[in-house]
């Protein structure tokens, strides 16, 4: 308990000394006020975007975007996993093509998008739907796969039904690992659609980001940065909780 | 003895012959060849026999989770296709289900066999007090000892009242003492319910605490070796475990077990 207080404290202290070593070196002129601006003045711009409603307007759009994305990536992240999983013939040949998705910049297929979704929020869900479906996939996958054999094997000794070995046995033994692959899922759905907006123009907080870095507005660069970490991991962390009860249970 | 009213399991000339097992021995392997034995009403008979023998093929095919290539078992006059309603099976390894209370695992059989839940829950629990684990329904497996866990495996089968157990060396993977105290909890129970126990073990002295009746095993193809009558008194204590006729009977195993493991020793090293 103690050592654990002595890392938060340690982890806040470190925080607050590096914000106060950027803000006295911007202010002494060490670093230009072009490339970075003042901790104090970012975080004065913060509040304005909040009170001004520009950070509203473009978290709705993200929020609308990504939870369209997260909304088709997850039943069709999960089908496609059943399915390797259902043929592994198939799940064989076919997954690892998708695991090299994790190595790959799978962003560099954003043309794609735009030439089938044109450039509004379609384009960006669709890349967002790639983004987060795959993990979520591959772990439904693996997790069906992992299953205790032993559990099986009990239900068969019960006579389950093919239902009841799916609803009862398989997927309540695979969800922890279906888990991760949720988790991974959001992030990487979330992480793919700040990153198309800042490529397009239809709004959302990655445009509100790109928009500001066109007109070298760098205090707003930074808060726009700042207010999607802030966002993404508040998201995160409700999921994480999610996940963490879980596996309490689980393990 | 060789009534026929009261033979509740029938093996008959069984074998089994796994084709195209895979890995390195590349074609078939036979498990095992022309068992036969039978098992009376509320007997409780052991299987011992070397690693690799066959006896959990054997434990499968009498759980209907395996047929046979050859020859037939036969359970309540009938013969064994699918798991019989009136048999449950216990697992060496953990086969409780980490995201079930303990009063949820036990109750898993009948829930599958869609008993009503009052029925259910009333039925769970008389098995757990019975496996001595009252005042343990909310908690979870993680929560509980590797014993405890067993024990709540044996609930869960016994909650399905069933005429016959097939335990696949339920307390394998238990530290000595603890197996050793299971077995008493086992044959407490047993004696309280008169099931019809098939007991697979690798363990001479535990088949000798718990059987009437121990078969011993070859090495692959698994045949009966030797069948032998435990004549200890019941109930069994540390006592009674002790005595010389107890020492008779485990070296009489160990005589015939240690030919069949050698050979199975061998049989390691030629490959």
């Amino acid at each position: 308990m103690h050592a654990e207080r002595m890392i938060r404290f340690g982890r806040i202290a470190f925080i607050l000394l590096a914000v106060a070593a950027l803000e006295a070196m911007v202010r002494g002129g060490l670093i230009n006020q072009l490339v970075l601006s003042a901790p104090s003045r970012i975080a004065l711009k913060m509040w304005e975007d909040v009170l001004s409603g520009e950070l509203l307007a473009h978290l709705q759009v993200t929020v609308m975007e990504f939870g369209v994305a997260f909304a088709i990536a997850l039943p069709l992240g999960a089908a496609c996993g059943i399915l390797f999983f259902r043929f592994r013939l198939l799940g064989a040949a076919v997954e690892p093509l998708f695991l090299a998705f994790y190595a790959a910049p799978t962003i560099l297929l954003y043309p794609v998008f735009l030439a089938l979704f044109g450039l509004g929020s379609a384009a960006v869900i669709g890349m967002a739907v790639v983004f987060g479906t795959i993990p979520i996939m591959v772990n439904v996958s693996a997790g069906l796969t992992g299953v205790e054999r032993i559990y099986v094997k009990l239900g068969h000794s019960l006579k389950a039904t093919p239902g009841q070995l799916f609803w009862k046995i398989m997927l309540p033994a695979a969800t922890p690992t279906i888990f991760t692959g949720i988790r991974l899922g959001f992030t990487y759905a979330f992480v793919g659609v700040i990153a198309v907006e800042f490529l397009l123009f239809s709004g959302g907080l990655g445009r509100m980001v790109s928009w500001r870095y066109f007109i070298f507005d760098t205090e707003g660069i930074y808060s726009g940065v700042v207010l999607i970490i802030i966002v993404a991991a508040l998201a995160n962390s409700l999921v994480r909780l999610a996940e963490d009860r879980v596996r309490a249970r689980w393990t | 003895m060789e009534g026929h009213i009261n033979v509740l399991i029938e093996v008959r000339k069984l074998g089994k012959t796994f084709e195209d097992a895979g890995g390195n021995t590349g074609g078939s392997v036979e498990a095992i060849r022309m068992m036969d034995f039978k098992v009376r009403e509320g007997e409780f008979v052991s299987i011992v026999g070397p690693s690799g023998c066959g006896k959990s093929t054997l434990l499968d095919i009498i759980g209907g989770l395996e047929k046979p290539s050859t020859g037939e078992v036969i359970v309540e006059g009938e013969r064994v296709e699918s798991p019989h309603p009136k048999a449950a099976m216990v697992f060496q390894l953990v086969s409780v289900f980490p995201w079930r209370s303990a009063l949820a695992n036990v109750e898993f059989g009948l829930e599958l066999r869609k008993v009503p839940a009052k029925e259910r829950r009333a039925k769970a629990l008389e098995a757990l007090h019975l496996v001595g684990l009252k005042g343990f329904e909310a908690k979870y497996p993680s929560q509980l000892s590797g014993g405890m866990n067993q024990r709540l495996a044996i609930a869960r089968a016994l909650a399905l009242d069933p005429d016959i157990l097939l335990m696949d060396e339920p307390f394998g993977a238990l530290d000595e003492q603890t197996r050793f105290l299971m077995g008493l909890e086992l044959l407490r129970i047993w004696e309280a319910t008169r099931k019809t126990v098939v007991f697979i073990t690798h363990s001479i002295a535990e088949a000798i605490q718990l059987s009437d009746r121990v078969l011993v095993m070859s090495m692959r193809p698994g045949v009966i070796r030797e069948e032998i009558l435990v004549t200890l008194p019941r109930p069994r204590t540390i006592e009674t475990l002790t005595t010389e006729a107890c020492k008779e009977i485990e070296h009489r195993i160990w005589d015939i077990l240690k030919v069949e493991a050698l050979k199975g020793l061998t049989e390691h090293d030629a490959r």
